[in-house]
C-alpha cells in the first residue's frame, strides 16, 4: 500500500528554536552553513600557505 | 601503566557504567528500553549522536591517519552540515510524527513488509560487520598496553561491551554517553596540550606548521576532480553528503539517538550541534596526528608503532637482518635531526635559499627512513603472518604510552574505552532493537508482553555482540580501521538512502518497484566496488541515485493497480 510521506505540520512549540538569539530554524541552519564555510576557508588558507 | 593509571581508568569507567545503570533502574518497558524515556534535552541528544559516531576508532585511528596522510581525511565530513540540515527538516519530523521504534518501520508503513525487511536487513548486515571493526579498536589498546594476545583482548573487551549494553538499554546509553564524551574530550585536550609542550623549544608555531606543510600534512582541501583520488573537496561535499545523509538518516544506531529527544526541537538542535562541531572536532584530532608526526621528526620514533611488530622485533634481537634495519633507521633519523637543525637555523636567520636546500635534504632523508620501514615490514610479514596489522592505528597509543605522564595515560586509555563503550553500546542496542521490532515482532510473535520483547531484545543484542567479536577476529586484515568503517558504510548506505528518498519524495512509486530496484542497485554497487577504481565516497551517491531512478522506471512498467490505491494519499 502506498501512502503519503509529506510532513503536514509541526506543533507550534516545535516551530520555535527556544534560542534567544536565533528564534527561527532558518537562522539556525544559516549559522550552520556559515560555520561550515568559515572552516573551509581556514582549511584552504592552511593548504595554500603551508603546502 | 602505573597504579595511578589503573585507578583513573577503572574509576572513571565503572563510575559511569554504574551511574547509568542506577539512573535507569526500574525502566522495564519496551519503549523505554529501545527509545529511552523521551525526555532527553538537546545537548544530551547532540552528545549522544556524536558519541555514537565517534567510536574508539575515531580517537585511536584518526590521529594515525593524520600522522600518515595529514589533514586530507577531514574532507569526508564536508557533506555533514548539509546532510544534517536535510535530516532535521525532512526525516526527523516524519519519524517523530509516526512514533516509530526503528526507521525501517516507516518503510513498512509507506511501502510494504518486504521493503521494510529489506531495509532492516541491509542495516543489520552493514552495521553487524561494522560492529566488528569498532570492537577491534579497544583491543588494540589492551594488546599494546598489556602485551596480551590480540585475540584474547578482542574477546574479553567484546564481552564487557555486551554485558554493559544488555543491562542498560537505550536510556542507559544516552545517559552515560554525555559523561563518556566528557572523559574523551578531557583526554584528547590533555594529550594535545602535552604534545604541544613536548615539541622542541626552538620550534615556533609557524615553524611547526611550515614543517608539517613541507611534508604535505596540512593539505586540508584538495580541489582535484579526479574521481580516483580518495579524499577531495568534491568527493567529500557531494559523495560525503550522501554518505552522511544515509548514515544519520537511515542507520538505526543514529535514528534511535535523536528520536530519544524530548521533542522535535531537542532532536533538531542535537543534530545541529553535530553539524557545527564535527568538522572542528575531526580537524583537531587529525592535527593531533600531524603534530605527533612533527614531534617524531625530532624524537627517535620506533621502527614500528604496531605492537605485534615491536614485540616480534624485541624477541628477535639476534636476527642480524632485523638488527640492521633498526640500526639504519636510527642513523637516518639522526641525520634528519641534524638537517632539521640546519633548516631551523637558516629559517630563523632569514636565509631562504639555505632553508630550502636544508629542507630538501630533510625530505630525502625522511624518504630513505620510510623505505627502510617498508622493507623491514615486508621482511617481517614474510616470516610471521601475524605482523600484518596497519602501523597507523598504533601511532597514537604508542605516543601516549611512551611520552605522556602517568595518570594522563590512564585518562586516555579510559577515553578510548569510553568511546568504545558509547558507540558499541548504541550499535548493539540498535541491532538488537531492529532484529526484535522489524523481524521477531513482524514474523514470529506479533502479540506478546513488553517484558517478553525486552528479554528478546536483550538476547538479540548479545547475539550481535558475539557476531561482532567473530568479525573483529579478522579485522587486522583491513587497511586502516577508520577508513574500513567508512568503506563498509559506503557500500550499503547508498541503497538504504535510496529507499528512504523514494519513500519521502516520490509518491508514485510503490513497494514492489522500490524493492526490486534496491536489490538490483545493491548488486550493482557490489560489482562496481570490485571493478571500478574510484573513491569509495562516490558509492552512496551511485547506490541511491540508481535505486531512485530504477524504481521510477520499474514503476512505469509494473504500474500495478494494487499499489496505486486511490484515496490513500
Amino acid at each position: 500500500m502506498k501512502r503519503s510521506a509529506a510532513v503536514k505540520s509541526v506543533a507550534p512549540e516545535d516551530d520555535e528554536t527556544g534560542l534567544p538569539w536565533l528564534p527561527t530554524w532558518k537562522g539556525v541552519y544559516l549559522i550552520v552553513l556559515i560555520n561550515f564555510v568559515l572552516w573551509i576557508a581556514l582549511l584552504i588558507a592552511l593548504t595554500d600557505f603551508f603546502s | 601503566m602505573s597504579a595511578l593509571d589503573f585507578v583513573v581508568l577503572i574509576g572513571s569507567l565503572l563510575g559511569i557504567a554504574f551511574y547509568g545503570i542506577w539512573l535507569t533502574r526500574g525502566r522495564r518497558g519496551l519503549k523505554t528500553y529501545l527509545k529511552g524515556d523521551g525526555k532527553t534535552a538537546w545537548f544530551a541528544v547532540g552528545l549522544s549522536v556524536m558519541a555514537t559516531q565517534a567510536s574508539a576508532i575515531t580517537f585511536l585511528s584518526t590521529p594515525g591517519q593524520g600522522y600518515l596522510g595529514g589533514l586530507g581525511f577531514v574532507q569526508i565530513y564536508f557533506g555533514m552540515p548539509v546532510a544534517l540540515i536535510i535530516i532535521a527538516v525532512v526525516f526527523l519530523p516524519i519519524f517523530r510524527r509516526l512514533n516509530v521504534y526503528t526507521a525501517y518501520e516507516y518503510l513498512g508503513w509507506r511501502f510494504d513488509g518486504k521493503t521494510r525487511l529489506l531495509g532492516a536487513s541491509l542495516f543489520l548486515l552493514q552495521r553487524g560487520l561494522g560492529a566488528g571493526l569498532t570492537i577491534y579498536a579497544p583491543s588494540i589498546v589492551l594488546a599494546t598496553v598489556f602485551g596480551w594476545p590480540l585475540d584474547l583482548t578482542i574477546i574479553s573487551s567484546g564481552l564487557v561491551v555486551i554485558i554493559y549494553t544488555v543491562m542498560g538499554g537505550s536510556a542507559a546509553v544516552t545517559v552515560t554517553q554525555k559523561y563518556q564524551m566528557a572523559i574523551i574530550f578531557a583526554g584528547m585536550v590533555t594529550a594535545f596540550c602535552l604534545l604541544v609542550k613536548k615539541l622542541p623549544s626552538g620550534l615556533t608555531f609557524t615553524d611547526t606548521l611550515a614543517l608539517a606543510g613541507g611534508f604535505q600534512k596540512l593539505k586540508g582541501v584538495n580541489f582535484s576532480t579526479n574521481v580516483q583520488e580518495r579524499y577531495t573537496f568534491w568527493s567529500g561535499l557531494i559523495g560525503g553528503t550522501f554518505l552522511m545523509l544515509a548514515y544519520f538518516g537511515t542507520d538505526q544506531s543514529q535514528v534511535q539517538r535523536y528520536l530519544s529527544g524530548a521533542s522535535l526541537r531537542e532532536g533538531r538542535l542535537g543534530l545541529m550541534f553535530n553539524a557545527i562541531c564535527k568538522i572542528p572536532m575531526q580537524f583537531f584530532i587529525l592535527l593531533l596526528g600531524v603534530l605527533i608526526f612533527v614531534f617524531y621528526q625530532f624524537e627517535q620514533p620506533p621502527l614500528f608503532f604496531n605492537a605485534a611488530l615491536s614485540h616480534y622485533l624485541a624477541g628477535h634481537h639476534t636476527d642480524q637482518q632485523l638488527h640492521a634495519y633498526e640500526t639504519n633507521f636510527d642513523s637516518i633519523h639522526s641525520q634528519t635531526n641534524r638537517e632539521l637543525e640546519e633548516w631551523l637555523k637558516a629559517r630563523h636567520g632569514g636565509n631562504r635559499t639555505a632553508a630550502s636546500a636544508a629542507f630538501a635534504a630533510v625530505l630525502t632523508s625522511h624518504e630513505q627512513g620510510e623505505k627502510i620501514r617498508e622493507e623491514a615490514a615486508k621482511s617481517l610479514s614474510a616470516v610471521n603472518s601475524a605482523t600484518k596489522a596497519n602501523d597507523a592505528d598504533y601511532v597514537f597509543i604508542t605516543f601516549i604510552l611512551q611520552q605522556l605522564p602517568h595518570g594522563v595515560i590512564g585518562l586516555l586509555v579510559a577515553a578510548f574505552f569510553a568511546a568504545a563503550l558509547s558507540s558499541k553500546a548504541a550499535e548493539l542496542n540498535a541491532l538488537g532493537s531492529t532484529t526484535t521490532v522489524d523481524f521477531y515482532r513482524q514474523i514470529i510473535k506479533r502479540e506478546e508482553t513488553d517484558a517478553h520483547f525486552v528479554a528478546v531484545s536483550k538476547w538479540f543484542t548479545a547475539f550481535w555482540g558475539l557476531v561482532a567479536i567473530g568479525f573483529a577476529l579478522y579485522a587486522h586484515l583491513v587497511e586502516n580501521l577508520i577508513q574500513a568503517v567508512n568503506i563498509l558504510g559506503s557500500i550499503f548506505y547508498g541503497v538504504m538512502l535510496g529507499l528512504f528518498v523514494v519513500a519521502f519524495f516520490i509518491q508514485r512509486v510503490g513497494g514492489t518497484a522500490v524493492f526490486w530496484s534496491a536489490l538490483i542497485s545493491q548488486t550493482l554497487v557490489f560489482v562496481l566496488y570490485f571493478s571500478l577504481n574510484i573513491s569509495y565516497l562516490w558509492f552512496p551517491l551511485i547506490g541511491s541515485a540508481t535505486c531512485v531512478i530504477l524504481s521510477m522506471v520499474l514503476q512505469i512498467f509494473l504500474h500495478d493497480a494494487r499499489e496505486i490505491k486511490m484515496g490513500t494519499t
